[in-house]
């Protein structure tokens, strides 16, 4: 500290200057976090079952998420079929079943035979006042197509969540 | 080409870049790149201050003590799923609260011990996450440049007003389930500094910053973090005793070096509006500000839609009634 006043001292002294030192940054980049939740990465990594059934109008949607619900950090694999389903249950463990309303009762069907632990996030395309009702009565999570990526990554959050509580509640409010 | 031609050139280029791709920056650098289509806009509010330096042992220094307010927008879109581009630009406001030994001239801003606001310097940054999932590595390069010719010399200025080029990779990963709802971030920088200072062959540093997160709840983020910066070269604030002639450029030439840790909360107020905050304080340094800092701030997320082809599909149809439509009718079938 004494060296530094003795510098600045001499400086002025011998320099004779008029102006001070520049001196730099005021500012700090500090981020924002991992925007963490809001699924950029998975709260918890799942494995997820896709049915993306020819002629469904949610088998496109289903599909292009697929690449997102990867990138965050689940693990997935995509039949083409509600009867598909039962062989994926066999051959592989999942967590959730993605599939269009239409399908959940085939698919319900299944994970029942199967008696696999799996819970179902239903897909409904452009729902009326009434259906959309009608559903999220029936469900605690519903996805809707068209709707923003986020939010059926938190809702597959949220049914994870669901499931680690380990209090046997599912997605599904009435069995 | 002449080096001020190239000069001209890069700088053209560069803030043209931006603004064809409306690009540029969420501050530091992540891992984790928006979707495809997906953005956010960002205001962070800064209040940043230091009574005094660091010298190259690391003693306290008690003078040339500044307070800095800024405000700084910035704007990230991911161009596609892996690879997204930002931009930042902080208009900054620092006014002169400490003092020099008695006859040190002040710089031109540094008189009146007023604010002086300016904007600082354009910073546009391209990100390519080559490994996505819960272990993401992005790879990454911008450009720091100067926004216009604002003042240097004295304390109560905006910036260093530098061009630099950095690039580095940051690497992310998810703790599940050895910590559930964790994850870990790690960044490394190497910047190319401008030789603002003519006999000084370099001004590079590198940045090493590393950040752990932990989703309390899924609109609570909390996040500790720290940023270790390491100057390649310039000058030890010492050397001003052989080199008086430079001390006026002194954080300009300097070789600054320091260790700030942080910690900060992110709040998802609606599904598209983040708040957040976050305090920073340095731990260690040489020839840096002893400094703290407050950042609050807020962005609001834009795009990120899916299944918009099914909606197209459904327009056309609805001309004649579809089958497929969700009604009540087939809700009921379920029950």
């Amino acid at each position: 500290m004494r060296n530094l006043t003795l510098a600045l001292v001499s400086i002025l002294v011998s320099a004779g200057t008029s102006d001070a030192e520049a001196c730099g940054d005021k500012f700090l980049r500090v981020g924002r976090g991992a925007r963490y939740q809001r699924s950029y990465v998975a709260v918890h990594p799942a494995r997820l079952l896709l049915v993306a059934r020819p002629g469904s109008s949610v088998a496109d949607a289903l599909k292009e998420l697929e690449p997102t619900l990867k990138r965050a950090g689940h693990k997935s694999v995509v039949v083409k079929d509600a009867s598909a389903v039962a062989d994926a249950l066999d051959r592989g463990q999942f967590n959730i079943v993605l599939a269009d309303l239409k399908d959940v009762a085939t698919v319900e069907g299944a994970t029942r035979t199967n008696g696999a632990r799996v819970d179902v996030l239903p897909f409904v395309e452009q729902p009326t006042s009434a259906a959309r009702a009608a559903v999220e009565g029936d469900f605690h999570c519903v996805a809707e197509v068209p709707g923003k990526k986020t939010e059926v990554l938190g809702k597959i959050d949220e049914l994870m969540e669901l499931a680690l509580k380990g209090t046997g509640e599912s997605n599904r409010k009435r069995p | 080409m002449t080096r001020s031609g190239a000069s001209h050139w890069l700088r053209t280029a560069s803030l043209g870049a931006l603004v064809l791709v409306a690009s540029a920056a969420d501050s530091r650098a992540q891992a984790w790149l928006p979707a495809k289509g997906e953005g956010a806009i960002g205001l962070t509010f800064g209040d940043y201050g230091f009574e005094g330096h660091l010298d190259s042992g690391g003693g306290h220094v008690p003078y040339g003590g500044t307070h800095g307010l800024s405000l700084a927008g910035d704007i990230t879109y991911g161009i596609t799923d892996r690879f997204a581009v930002t931009g930042s630009l902080p208009f900054v406001a620092s006014k002169f609260t400490g003092s020099f030994p008695p006859g040190v001239l002040l710089g031109p801003n540094d008189r009146d011990r007023k604010y002086h606001g300016d904007f600082q310097d354009f910073r546009g940054e391209l990100r390519y996450m080559a490994l996505a999932g819960d272990l993401a590595v992005t790879p990454f390069v911008g450009l720091n440049l100067p926004s216009h010719d604002y003042e240097v010399v004295g304390e109560a200025v905006p910036g260093k007003h530098t061009k630099e080029l950095f690039l580095g990779v940051a690497a992310g990963r998810s703790l599940a389930p050895l910590l559930e709802s964790a994850y870990v971030q790690a960044r490394y920088a190497y910047s190319f500094v401008e030789k603002v200072v003519p006999d000084l062959e370099q001004l590079d540093r590198s940045n090493i910053d590393l950040e752990l997160g932990y989703a309390a709840t899924r609109r609570l983020t909390v996040r500790a973090f720290s940023a270790w910066q390491i100057g390649h070269g310039g000058l030890d604030l010492e050397d001003m005793y052989s080199r008086p002639d430079l001390f006026r450029t002194h954080d300009r030439a300097i070789r600054t070096s320091y260790f700030n840790l942080g910690a900060g909360i992110t709040f998802l107020a609606a599904p598209r509006l983040e708040l957040f905050a976050a305090f920073v304080k340095t731990i260690w340094g040489k020839n840096a500000h002893e400094a703290r800092s407050l950042y609050v701030g807020a962005a609001v997320w834009f795009g990120g839609s899916y299944g918009t082809q099914a909606r197209s599909a459904k327009a056309q149809a609805s001309v004649r009634p579809s089958p497929e439509r969700v009604g009540s009718e087939q809700v009921a079938d379920l029950h």
